[in-house]
């Protein structure tokens, strides 16, 4: 069993590597993706401040709680981006046929899919996610104690199994549909819409799905309102910033068996 | 002219035969218009008006953005990123058309499409949870429709720009994600740019960004009165002309740096 999880994590990073190596070959490519992504995760940010100078606090959420939100957010957006780039291209793998390629490695085709190569952008998010996670920080009256260190770590690592797991079932459609792009990109903006802006600004019934349906919620929502004691502004009764973990093992699990089952549907393209 | 007419048609009935991504789309869109409605209505509460837009305005405002987003459909950059590096811009070269023309055409064909396709169904639900986004008066309506073509005119533009870019640099891949992310920002689609600080409200008056989303919109909910309309129409014909000039002389150079690969 240990041998196993060694000899995965070996070839996870040497595909990792390998990510790498092929990012640089083409760095104009890579300087104008990192440079457009990064504008707009930094536009998004300003606009929250110009939100609430121009107006009011956004629901009661000041800038720097806004920007620990968003910055909790991005991190976990961030390390699922590393990791989840295949998946937003199913759609491609199996109407090239290309997908048959993956059944044939000596390796779990969900864990080669997923590990084979690495979104070196994914970085982008991360480092302008922790500008703003710890800008909120210093400004919203975050204790740095080691528990809710901990804690920080344990809600990014479950807020990424969200997003990753979200994104998975997803673009998974694809074994059905033929093509999951489109869906993809409109669960994109679903995910945006769903963590970086407090859930207490849509009506009863979108906060509700957003917790128990596409639970985004905790990936930054309800995390922030446990650390930043907010938790008198939401409409759920719930105080849960270690559920995240949880919620996102639940979404693993869920993610894992849409996945198997598209791929007991999948037919190959290929000739 | 006729050539022209039937490739719109045919464009036209492309897009209505994927239903997948056809429901995809209406989804994301709506998903974006819920978002940002519901985001104005929270920073408006309790407030009358800021500067000088009250809440109806700018929930218009969000509502025709939304609107505009999903009709104009531009995707002459991506095409020819792809064609030049797989070589098929050989056989678009020996086509008996105008080629710029011809994407100008296949874009028109997908945009009209989506007016049906996209627009009317998400307008159709917004009115479900929001009042019919109307304009302030005929005048802007009337105002209003040149100056959206000439912003779709100026966007499709700069997406050709970019696009072209590709028969210098094949492996370029993402340059388009500069502009998109640009127009995205800059353009005031989401958020107006004059509520950002005067420094950046004024400088981004110099720039193209504005005049594809915000300048329409200005005069749709009337923040921009007959007089400013005029000017707002004015400076977007200049930028149409300039591009116009631009895509043609980079197009004539490119024909000249035609390479194909594979054989």
């Amino acid at each position: 069993m240990l041998a196993d999880i060694r000899h995965h994590g070996s070839v996870a990073v040497l595909y990792g590597r390998f990510s790498l190596q092929r990012a640089m070959e083409y760095p104009f490519s890579l300087v104008s993706i990192v440079t457009g992504l990064g504008l707009n995760y930094i536009w998004i940010g300003v606009s929250l401040q110009v939100l609430v100078e121009r107006f009011q606090p956004l629901s009661g959420w000041t800038f720097p709680q806004l920007a620990f939100l968003y910055g909790l957010s991005l991190l976990s957006r961030g390390v699922m981006s590393v990791l989840s780039f295949q998946s937003r291209q199913i759609d491609e793998y199996v109407t090239r046929g290309t997908f048959d390629g993956m059944l044939l490695h000596p390796l779990n085709t969900t864990f080669y899919f997923s590990f084979n190569g690495i979104n070196v952008v994914g970085f982008v998010h991360m480092a302008i996610g922790t500008g703003y996670f710890l800008y909120g920080a210093q400004l919203a009256g975050f204790l740095w104690t080691p528990v809710h260190v901990t804690e920080v770590v344990l809600v990014i690592i479950g807020g990424t199994l969200i997003y990753w797991s979200y994104l998975t079932a997803i673009s998974a459609v694809a074994f059905w549909t033929m093509r999951s792009q489109p869906l993809v990109d409109a669960s994109m903006e679903l995910m945006m819409r769903g963590t970086f802006y407090p859930l207490t600004i849509y009506p009863w019934s979108m906060q509700a799905l957003l917790t128990f349906i596409f639970p985004l919620g905790f990936i930054g929502f309800y995390p922030a309102c446990d650390f930043l004691g907010q938790n008198d502004n939401t409409s759920l009764p719930l105080d849960v910033a270690l559920w995240t973990p949880l919620v996102g093992a639940v979404m693993l699990w869920l993610a894992l068996k849409v996945f198997a089952a598209g791929l007991r549907h999948y037919e190959s393209a290929g000739s | 002219m006729r050539l022209y007419s039937y490739l719109l048609k045919l464009q036209l009935l492309n897009a209505l035969v994927y239903r997948f991504e056809y429901l995809s789309g209406i989804g994301r869109n709506l998903l974006l218009l819920l978002g940002s409605v519901f985001l104005w209505r929270t920073a408006y509460r309790g407030i009358d008006q800021v500067a000088g837009v009250t809440e109806a305005q700018m929930l218009t405002y969000t509502v025709v953005a939304v609107l505009m987003s999903a009709c104009f459909h531009i995707s002459v950059d991506s095409m020819l990123f792809g064609k030049v590096r797989e070589g098929q811009i050989a056989l678009d070269l020996i086509r008996p058309v105008h080629l710029v023309w011809y994407w100008l055409t296949e874009d028109i064909g997908r945009s009209l499409a989506s007016i049906t396709q996209f627009a009317l169904p998400i307008f159709c639900v917004s009115l479900i949870f929001e009042q019919p986004p109307v304009p302030a008066s005929l005048t802007s309506l009337l105002l209003f429709l040149p100056s959206c073509c000439l912003s779709y005119v100026i966007l499709w533009q700069l997406g050709t720009l970019v696009g072209l870019a590709a028969f210098w640099v094949t492996e370029m891949g993402n340059i388009s994600t500069i502009k998109t992310m640009m127009v995205l920002t800059l353009s005031g689609r989401l958020v107006p740019m004059w509520l950002f600080p005067a420094a950046l409200a004024d400088a981004s008056r110099y720039l193209p960004f504005q005049y594809t989303f915000q300048a329409p919109l200005e005069i749709y909910i009337g923040r921009a009165v007959i007089t400013d309309a005029v000017d707002i129409l004015a400076i977007q014909a200049v930028w149409s002309i300039l591009f116009t000039v631009l895509v043609h002389v980079v197009w004539v150079r490119a024909q000249r740096r035609v390479f194909v690969q594979g054989g």
